[in-house]
């Protein structure tokens, strides 16, 4: 692969983080755009969900935002995105809109799951869109069943997918490692490791130093890398995906960053050493990101002011749309277990 | 003015309920969307409460510290622009702990008290409709609406059942209903009044707590219940406590057999069921004109505990007087026990041993020297009792109280004289042996019995017993019921007796076969089908077997 | 018509289904090289090449997951467990993903999973499995398990077409020891479709699989020693139940022996007998009966096994009763 890489005595490898990246300045701003979208979208959840309004639980992934976009951004329309419930800046870069997000989230019955799952818990084919289920770890190995197809098919259409640092403990992480590696399928795993799984350290959940060190275990690349550095996401996974295309099998990367909320909005996260929430503040990826591109002379206070208002306006669109939709039909619980 | 709820979110999926911890805002206050109202603490989170909407506060139902179901509405906001709210008469906000749930959010109508009343507005009477000219009374199905509910003119109140036909009722008048004079099931005259619906501006309904009012309880059965009742009646118990199963009671119901006739109906399935086939050919012999007279029902036996014997003197005449032993004891015990238990009762019947007693003379040299013992002729027997109790299994069973235990093991008792008594070794599962096999288990346990060497297991569990009255020469005999079993078998001296066959006397092997069982729960004819079964088995033996 | 065993039935299915489909692939532990473990998939590596005939790693969970997600974006996977009894370790796949996904995301699902099950084979509390009650208890998936060649090539070919992941159950004991009569015109047997496989009026047995066959010698004996009549329903499909065929026979016979291979308590035989108590209380002429393996894990040995499974004789004495009542 591209990445320069060094192997260490007893983990995988390490990338680089002095790989260049050659983004635009439309592609700077649609990430800047897409990473103010996630904030603000989680953060309408948040209050939405204070007011009652949303059906089940709330997610979010403060903290998360450059992983979860710019790992997305290096996908092209044909690829295949298995998303995990941090992941919401993904759904919005492969091309989820608000409304629908929105519409999900309210358990509406003209969302993309009739009202049937909550949260990012749909699919959309038209998008190639496959959410996940609770069950963390069970939608990698489909992932890798679409990674199969796409290669049976000679599609060149690569399989990105999400684990938390607790839930790549779970046994199909495992085992559809094993498979894919044999196979050499298209399939990106990104390991978040936000440091708790709901109330549990990652020490507790490893024993290694990183999680990168378990790809050794399958004979595929593994990298750690700074989960809120958006630049080095997006360049770390265009190389996997680069690799993933070119039929050289998958790679697992680490991205590690802080879930500065609690599990869920009913989580007040009070485990969580506060010190650690300050150090990681500094280290916000919306606000990494903005310094990122001022800095390049990319961001003037115009473009965000105009960016603000676009996101804010598309939010309050997106919000009524999902109230003033309809639940669907009670009766509707008893169709469409079968497929005719 | 436009005025919109702020609920008591749910903050976790098994919350069911918040604490208000602090008003940010009071009554009057301006208040930006999105903008924190209040904070409000649950057993798993602290949280702030951002606004639904921009405006005035209104209204704040309920004060800091009190908890309150998730979903209730805790606040109003005047979206008004212009609205200008009186800060200066807050409403009394409730103090309990835990506040019911507000419902109702309709500004007209305020809410809770436990009974229900009206405070203003006209009343309008439902009445019963008369649905139909001979129709005198109507029954209340279904109250589509309770007390408090508002209702549209002709929107359903309730549906009735009558004679004549069934019917939903629509509201006279639009408003609230205030009163509701019957629950449901009830039957009412024509033209009474049922229910009352509250009309005019400023209607004020208080629901009560609970379900509304046990109205006026009335003991008329409706009509439907009646008619239901007719339905049913077939199913109730029967007295006599003959079992009828489902599709008989139908055919039963369908064909018009009463019930006193098919309690006359001779049943042949088990425990004198009435089958499917016998309820049919009774209804065919009845529609055909060929039925017997029904049989008359035969009243239940009933037990009484005899009278104690009276003390025995032995003063009279010369006597010997030989003390029991213990299986002299224990025999007498269990006879006694099993003449009280058990309702004796006894069949005879003849079988012809002709074709057993040939191949038997057959065989027997045969046998012998494979096996090292003598073919009798009990091994024939007990093989054919194995056979017939796999035909009618009930006489394989124990009475437990009212229960009766179908034994599905077949375990022969063997009654096996000794110099001071008998004893009886049984042959455990009998049903999977073969002739020899049966002949092999009886010799080896008589052997054993006659030497004192059997095993306590093998002297327990029999399921039916045989045994020999015919081992001295006698005809018949006529045996006790070993407990807790149902029936005996006694077997007579097979003897050549001239007997007739198509008309022609010709000389046989012939033997009396008696059985006692257990009336209880083995009628005459039962046990009579039972002993045709043996006699069939014995006299169809297949002489191409191996033995 | 030909004349071949049931194993050779699933295998022509197979082989046709592949033949006629290009998007149908196998996948398995075992299946390509070897031909898998029962040589269900001999010769198919050969004919179809590596990319249709996967030889897996030895993971459950992958491989149900890999079927599930190929299915979803358009593949029909048919995946093969190697034994029934190992789709426990796949479980969460298959009631968790495959069975839900047309509820919750409407699209469909179309695998087929394989599972050689069965016990009379001395295979032990591992090997012997009838894993079907725990499927179905789970919307979403259907189930079929033929007991003859004719309806075992019937329906793999149907389940390869349905749109919804399709358990098929095929039992080990009747691989080589059944034979029978398969047209060689193309045809399939439609899921949720039962068969009368034999015609009578005393007593109904409802049945599936290996039972089948005990039902229909226990028939003919009884039959012949003791004049009883006896209709053998060949339920075939298990989700969804052909409940019509049921009742009618129910209607028609008035009493009823559900018998099957699998443990008594929780069987699919259970919901059978509640189903018509709902539906045919009127026309029961005596109680619901059910047959099956007493409740305990398959045991190995002869003797232990033979006491843990219905037969024949069982079937013949329930029989008895029943016509007795």
């Amino acid at each position: 692969m591209a990445v320069t890489k060094k192997r260490t005595a007893n983990s995988g490898t390490i990338m680089q983080q002095n790989v260049k990246v050659n983004l635009t300045k439309e592609q700077y701003l649609h990430l800047y755009y897409f990473m103010l979208l996630t904030r603000a979208f989680e953060e309408a959840i948040l209050k939405l969900y204070r007011q009652g309004k949303i059906v089940g639980g709330a997610y979010t992934g403060n903290g998360n935002e450059a992983t979860a976009v710019g790992s997305a951004f290096a996908l092209e329309t044909k690829d295949y995105l298995f998303p995990m419930h941090r992941d919401m800046g993904a759904h919005l870069v492969k091309g989820q809109s608000l409304r629908h997000l929105m519409l999900q989230h309210l358990g509406r019955g003209n969302s993309l799951s009739k009202g049937r799952d909550g949260t990012g818990h749909y699919a959309d084919p038209s998008l190639k869109i496959y959410g996940n289920i609770s069950h963390l770890g069970a939608m990698i190995p489909m992932a890798a069943g679409v990674a199969l197809a796409s290669k049976l098919r000679k599609e060149k259409a690569v399989v990105m997918t999400y684990i938390g640092d607790g839930g790549s403990n779970v046994g199909d992480v495992h085992e559809s490692l094993a498979m894919a590696s044999v196979m050499k399928l298209p399939l990106i795993l990104i390991i978040e490791n936000n440091q708790f799984a709901y109330s549990t350290p990652v020490a507790k959940q490893k024993a290694m130093e990183k999680y990168s060190d378990r790809a050794a275990g399958y004979g595929i690349p593994g990298v750690t890398i700074d989960g809120t550095d958006i630049e080095l996401v997006y360049k770390t996974c265009k190389t996997a995906v680069e690799r993933a295309r070119a039929s050289e099998g998958p790679t697992l990367i680490e991205s590690v960053t802080m879930r500065m909320h609690g599990h869920s909005a009913h989580d007040g996260a009070e485990y969580v050493p506060k010190t650690l929430l300050v150090e990681w503040k500094k280290k916000d990826p919306v606000q990494r990101i903005e310094k990122l591109l001022q800095d390049k002379k990319i961001l003037t206070s115009t473009i965000k002011e105009e960016y603000e208002k676009k996101v804010f306006l598309e939010l309050e669109d997106a919000v009524q749309f999902a109230i003033d939709s309809p639940y669907p039909p009670a009766e509707d619980a008893a169709i469409g277990v079968y497929a005719v | 003015m436009a005025l919109v709820d702020v609920i008591m979110p749910q903050m976790g999926e098994s919350i069911a309920e918040g604490t208000i911890s602090k008003w940010h805002k009071k009554v009057g206050d301006k208040i930006a969307k999105d903008e924190t109202l209040l904070e409000i603490s649950t057993d798993k989170v602290d949280s702030e409460i951002p606004a639904p909407a921009a405006g005035v506060v209104a209204e704040l139902l309920f004060q800091e510290t009190t908890t309150v179901g998730v979903n209730t509405v805790i606040a109003r906001i005047n979206t008004d622009v212009n609205a200008t709210v009186s800060a200066v008469a807050p409403l009394p906000l409730p103090v309990a702990s835990k506040a019911a749930p507000v419902t109702e959010s309709t500004p007209a109508v305020a809410v809770s008290a436990p009974q229900p009343s009206v405070s203003s507005g006209t009343l309008v009477d439902v009445i019963m409709p008369q649905m139909g000219e001979s129709i005198a009374e109507g029954t209340i199905t279904k109250w589509h609406k309770k007390i408090g509910d508002k209702i549209a003119k002709d929107e359903t109140l309730l549906e009735i059942s009558t004679d004549k036909v069934d019917s939903e009722i629509p509201a006279p008048a639009a408003g609230v209903l205030a009163e509701i004079l019957f629950p449901e099931q009830t039957t009412v005259g024509v033209n009474t009044v049922i229910a009352k619906i509250a009309t005019g501006a400023g209607v004020i309904v208080s629901a009560p707590e609970t379900a509304p009012n046990p109205a006026p309880t009335v003991e008329t059965v409706s009509a439907q219940q009646s008619i239901t009742v007719t339905q049913q009646v077939i199913h109730e118990p029967v007295p006599g406590g003959r079992f009828y199963s489902p599709l008989v009671l139908n055919i039963a119901r369908t064909e018009g057999v009463s019930m006193s006739e098919l309690e006359s109906i001779p049943g042949t399935g088990s425990n004198g069921r009435v089958s499917k086939n016998d309820i049919l050919t009774y209804v065919r012999e009845k529609k055909s004109g060929t039925l017997a007279s029904p049989s008359q029902k035969i009243a239940p036996p009933s037990y009484s505990s005899p009278k104690p014997a009276a003390p025995i003197t032995y003063t009279a005449g010369r006597v010997d007087l030989i003390k029991m032993d213990t299986m002299r004891k224990a025999i007498a015990e269990h006879m006694v026990r099993s003449k009280h238990t058990s309702a004796h009762v006894g069949s005879l019947s003849e079988a012809d041993l002709t074709t057993i007693v040939k191949f038997r003379e057959k065989n027997k040299a045969a046998f012998e020297k494979r096996e090292g013992f003598n073919l009798t002729y009990t091994p024939f027997f007990l093989d054919a009792v194995v056979k017939a109790i796999k035909d009618f299994p009930m006489l394989n069973s124990s009475v437990d109280g009212d229960t009766i235990i179908v034994r599905k093991d077949i375990n022969l008792g063997v009654a096996v004289a000794l110099e001071n008594g008998l004893i009886v070794p049984v042959i455990k599962n009998a049903e999977q042996k073969n002739l020899a096999g049966i002949a092999r288990s009886l010799n080896d346990l008589a052997n054993r019995a006659r030497s004192k060497k059997l095993m306590p297991d093998e002297v327990t569990g029999g399921t039916f017993t045989v045994t020999n009255p015919g081992g001295y020469g006698n005809l018949y005999g006529f045996p006790i019921i070993n407990q807790p079993q149902v029936a005996i078998l006694g077997v007579g001296a097979i003897k050549k007796r001239p007997v007739v066959i198509d008309d022609a006397i010709a000389i046989r092997s012939m033997v009396y076969i008696s059985m006692s069982y257990d009336h209880r729960i083995i009628d005459g004819a039962l046990g009579g089908m039972f002993m045709q079964k043996v006699v069939y088995y014995l006299e169809n033996f297949d002489v191409m077997q191996a033995v | 018509m030909a004349h071949i065993t049931y194993i050779e039935a699933i295998s022509q299915g197979l082989w046709e289904e592949m033949e006629r489909d290009s998007s149908v692939f196998l996948l398995g532990e075992d299946i390509g090289l070897f031909g898998g473990a029962f040589k269900v998939t001999k010769g198919f590596l050969q004919h179809f090449g590596e990319d249709r005939v996967i030889d897996t790693v030895l993971a459950e969970t992958a491989i149900l997951g890999a079927a599930t997600g190929a299915a979803v974006v358009g593949m029909r996977p048919v995946a093969e467990m190697q034994f029934a009894d190992f789709v426990t370790t796949g479980f969460s796949q298959l009631v968790n993903n495959s069975a839900s996904i047309h509820y919750r995301w409407h699209l469909p699902c179309p695998m087929v999973v394989r599972l050689p099950s069965g016990a009379g084979i001395h295979g032990g509390p591992f090997h012997s499995r009838n894993p079907e009650a725990w499927f179905f208890h789970q919307p979403g998936l259907k189930i079929v398990a033929p007991a003859t060649p004719y309806d075992a090539k019937g329906l793999i070919k149907a389940a390869i077409r349905d749109s919804n992941p399709v358990v098929y159950l095929e039992h080990k004991r009747l691989y080589r020891h059944i034979k029978g009569e398969v047209p060689d015109t193309e045809y399939i047997v439609e899921i949720g479709k039962g068969d009368i496989k034999r015609s009578g009026n005393d007593v109904s047995i409802i049945t599936y699989g290996s039972m089948v066959h005990m039902a229909l010698e226990a028939a003919d004996v009884v039959q012949n020693e003791y004049g009883i009549s006896v209709e053998v329903i060949d339920l075939r499909s298990l989700m969804p139940l052909d409940t019509e065929l049921i009742f009618q026979s129910v209607r028609k016979t008035g009493k009823v022996l559900i018998a099957h291979e699998d443990n008594i308590t929780g069987g699919i035989g259970g919901e059978i007998a509640a189903l018509i108590s709902d539906q045919c209380f009127q026309y029961l002429d005596a109680p619901v009966k059910r047959i099956g393996a007493i409740d305990t894990p398959t045991p190995y040995c002869p003797t232990l096994e033979e006491f843990f499974l219905p037969n024949t004789k069982k079937v013949i004495a329930a029989l008895q009763e029943l016509a007795a009542f």
